[in-house]
């Protein structure tokens, strides 16, 4: 009740905030300040109705259907807390509270933007706030059960604790840009808007990258598959709107810089809000549900999210072409060989990348509409971005080398000298331990020409302070990053193991002994591997699992991590000793192995109390010149896996149940006389170059984006202060004439 | 036309070419097991896994199992590649692959999870 009751609030609140933002942006100065007081009530409500989500969510109040379907008892804390973004109407509660938090902090500030950037995002908040009451995170059963169906084990991992949070500040940190630009279009201000919204856009998109990265290292650690990124719509989703965001960035330094790009920008940050509201339609609607590995939820929202998505895509469009003719396009004439060409290159392939990439994700609707719906397969998006990312490499190397106004051609041949012997050389190592297309050789030239002479600029950026090195770095991790997704994915070689007790099997010049089964906790059975070679001996343990709750096999892999290559160990089976003897035998005869009799007698079934498993023994009557006893050796189903329980005999041998044919009344058993051994272990072991390299990669991206973030509020600070100081002197972006 | 505009249009128009190429070769249409066994390019089919037909081989790094439509019928899988990590207990797959005597040779499975749980992000 006083969940549901909080969000009424906010939505009142929030309405109430939107009608006087309205009415001051229209030009009553006065109801601004109720408009801000509004909005602060329905920030309050919203933080109110978080807390008590949160305080539900660790006090196991299970008759809330939330709590229930994200939860059970023995949850950790951690993961108690991380249920507050498992399911879909708390992601939208957290997407609200970010929303609302970072709504605070414009607040009384930005001057005559104020109204229409509150006023936009308040329309944001509310719609966030109507998918709520349409889908409460508050809702209850009529009786509360006695504990909960749990946490999705697939999510029982320390990133996912953070993904789903870091991936939500970002899409509500890149309402801003949309806001400032809509403001911008309704002051006329084409210009300012810029530097108050570039804070944003770099730290929206500094969070959506990260969560982005995370993700994808996440999927690498867990689901056991061996990649970071699978081109799956979900994925895709979240893609999109950092690439258009990429793209915005880039135009938006060009416009401080320069003057240009104005229609560009406001059209961009626009368009990466709608992305992202587009991209929680196609996750959370269910409209590609056939098309990914994800499963999707339908919780009736779809009519509001596709409201949410058209008014944002039709309102500011239409006051953008309304404009349209008003907005100054200064003509740069500026050779190719500028560090402006090199921008407007950056904006054009990013967006080339996000239409690709849209285009193929929205295929199942695209072709649905024709009739036939289909999805591309991975080999899609490879090869259509491939020439792209070759000439974003390109423009990444080119870059540093260039003035924003052009080059004379004798200084870009001095300072290509040192990056580009250094690249040669590096391709030509490359070559030689065996990069052998001619595409990645050249992305190899390209990529490390990129690195280093953007870690060149970054030496000299430094000398001017560190804050000026935000750039640089960011663009020497994507340097590396790119080196490490070509070796990691093009480069990764995989084999199938199999290993027999004492007996190692041989891969990548490492030895794989299997030594038994190990159990690292009740429920996961692992492998217990010893991985010899190259100077170091590890013991590997990749696991196996039931979900109890969904009967699933879950099995996860080990990574042993190397400096130059990861060994990736995925477990795919495990089979008891073989050996001994085959036998059939239909009911009522008998058979003689090993001195023993053996008569078989029928089948005991036994389903296990809640059904979702049954357990298979075969009765046999065992005698032999010392004893007699009845054995029962049985199959276990486990969530559609047969496991094998062989009956161990006093007298010393073993029996096994290897095949049912229950019509027929007989079975196919295998009995043996030694003791039961480590058993076959079958693996897949797979040799990824240059993981760490990817992952160090990505460290230096976030961190360069990281520094610019700082860099780029100083600046909005700086001149905020500096207009206050002369207010009578309006700061404008400086102007430079061609 | 300044030069960059030149060059920007130039480089659409080429990659447009170029994309569209790549969309059309790597278009995998959802179909019939009646319409995949007549096409030889890479379709994609969804159905139940008969569980009583399900095969491993460990060595091979292979599954084979008989996959059945809403209609009753049965289309022979035989999937290479790394099992995925719910394939026991999943009912509902999507196998991409294409069809060649009498069997369908995927090296991709998507597996509909029988929980609510939901994805990644």
């Amino acid at each position: 009740m006083i969940g549901e009751t909080s969000i009424y609030l906010a939505f009142v609140a929030a309405l109430v905030a939107l009608i006087c933002f309205i009415a001051a942006a229209l030009g009553n100065r006065g109801m601004l300040s109720l408009a801000r007081g509004a909005f602060r009530v329905m920030s309050a409500a919203i933080v109110f109705a978080s807390v008590y989500l949160l305080f539900l969510l660790l006090t196991h109040q299970f008759q809330y259907i939330y709590v229930y379907s994200h939860t059970d008892r023995a949850l950790p804390t951690p993961y108690l807390i991380s249920a507050f973004w498992a399911g879909q109407e708390g992601t939208f509660l957290f997407w609200a509270l970010c929303s609302a938090l970072a709504g605070l902090l414009l607040l009384g500030r930005e001057d005559k933007y104020e109204p229409w950037v509150m006023g936009f995002a308040t329309v944001a908040s509310t719609f966030l706030i109507v998918l709520m009451l349409v889908a409460s995170p508050f809702a209850t059963f009529d009786q509360a059960p006695y504990d909960g169906a749990g946490l999705n084990p697939l999510l029982f991992d320390p990133w996912m604790i953070i993904h789903p949070p870091v991936v939500f500040v970002g899409y509500a940190a890149l309402v801003f840009p949309a806001a400032f630009a809509f403001a911008a279009l309704a002051v006329r201000d084409y210009d300012g808007w810029v530097q108050r919204a570039l804070p944003w856009t770099l730290f929206g998109w500094l969070a959506l990258g990260a969560g982005i990265i995370i993700g994808g290292y996440w999927a690498y650690k867990v689901l056991g598959w061996g990649g970071y990124w699978g081109w799956d719509p979900v994925e895709n989703a979240s893609l999109v709107p950092w690439l258009t965001g990429t793209a915005l960035l880039h135009g938006m330094l060009i416009q401080k810089a320069r003057g240009s790009f104005k229609k560009a920008n406001l059209l961009l940050s626009i368009i990466t809000y709608v992305l992202i509201i587009y991209a929680t339609y196609l996750t959370r609607s269910g409209v590609l549900a056939d098309f990914s590995v994800h499963s999707f939820s339908e919780a009736g929202v779809n009519a509001y999210l596709g409201l949410f998505l058209l008014f944002f895509l039709f309102v500011p469009v239409a006051l953008l072409l309304y404009r349209w003719k008003e907005i100054p396009s200064p003509q740069i004439e500026e050779g190719v060989l500028s560090r402006n060409f090199a921008f407007y290159a950056t904006v054009l392939l990013t967006c080339l990348s996000a239409i690709v990439v849209s285009v193929g994700t929205s295929s199942p609707i695209i072709t649905g509409l024709m009739g036939n719906a289909s999805s591309v397969d991975s080999s899609y998006y490879v090869t259509s971005n491939a020439p792209l990312v070759l000439l974003l490499a390109l423009t990444l190397a080119a870059c540093p080398l260039m003035a924003w106004r052009g080059n004379q051609g004798v200084a870009l041949k001095q300072k290509l000298m040192i990056p580009g012997a250094i690249s040669l050389l590096v391709t030509a190592v490359a070559v030689i331990l065996g990069v052998r297309r001619v595409f990645d050789a050249v992305f190899v030239l390209l990529s490390v020409l990129a690195l280093s002479s953007n870690l060149w600029a970054l030496l000299l950026a430094a000398k001017r302070g560190i804050k000026m090195i935000g750039g640089y770095l960011a663009h020497v991790g994507l340097a590396v990053m790119f080196i490490g997704i070509l070796g990691s994915s093009g480069y990764s070689t995989s084999q199938n193991l199999v290993i027999e007790p004492g007996k190692p099997a041989e891969a990548f010049g490492y030895s794989f002994e299997f030594k038994g089964m190990v159990k690292p906790t009740p429920a996961k059975e692992a492998l217990w591997l010893l991985v010899k070679g190259k100077g170091r001996e590890v013991m590997a343990h990749p696991e196996f699992y039931v979900v109890e709750k969904s009967g699933q096999l879950m099995r996860s892999p080990h990574i042993i991590r190397g400096l130059f290559y990861d060994l990736y160990v995925s477990p795919l089976d495990v089979r008891e000793p073989e050996g001994g003897d085959l036998f059939v035998l239909s009911r009522g005869s008998q058979q003689e192995a090993y001195g023993h009799s053996i008569t078989f007698t029928g089948f005991d079934r036994t389903p296990h109390a809640d059904g979702s498993s049954v357990r298979v023994a075969a009765i046999l009557e065992v005698e032999w010149p010392e004893g007699r006893t009845t054995a029962r050796p049985s199959v276990v189903s486990a969530g559609g896996n047969w496991v094998q329980e062989p009956a161990v005999l006093d007298s010393g041998i073993t029996i096994w149940l290897e095949g049912i044919d229950a019509d027929g009344g007989r079975v196919l058993f295998r009995v043996w006389d030694e003791e039961p051994g480590a058993g076959v272990a079958f693996i897949e072991v797979s040799k990824k170059p240059l993981v760490n390299v990817l992952w160090a990669g990505t460290v230096l991206l976030l961190g360069g984006t990281a520094v610019a973030t700082w860099r780029r509020s100083e600046e909005k600070a700086r001149a905020k202060m500096a207009k206050q100081e002369h207010p009578n002197r309006t700061v404008r972006v400086k102007k430079r004439k061609k | 036309m300044k030069k960059k505009h030149i060059i920007g249009l130039l480089v659409m128009v080429g990659f447009t070419v170029f994309a569209a190429g790549a969309y059309r070769a790597s278009l995998t249409p959802y179909i019939s097991f009646q319409e995949a066994r007549a096409k030889s390019r890479t379709v994609q089919v969804f159905g139940k896994i008969d569980e009583n037909t399900v095969r491993y081989d460990n060595r091979a790094g292979t599954i084979e199992f008989d996959l059945v439509d809403e209609t009753g019928d049965t289309l022979r899988v035989l999937y290479k590649g790394v099992r995925p990590n719910n394939f026991e207990g999943a009912t509902d797959v999507a196998v991409i692959g294409r069809y060649r005597d009498g069997v369908f040779y995927s090296e991709k499975l998507l597996i509909k999870c029988p929980s609510k749980y939901e994805g990644g992000s």
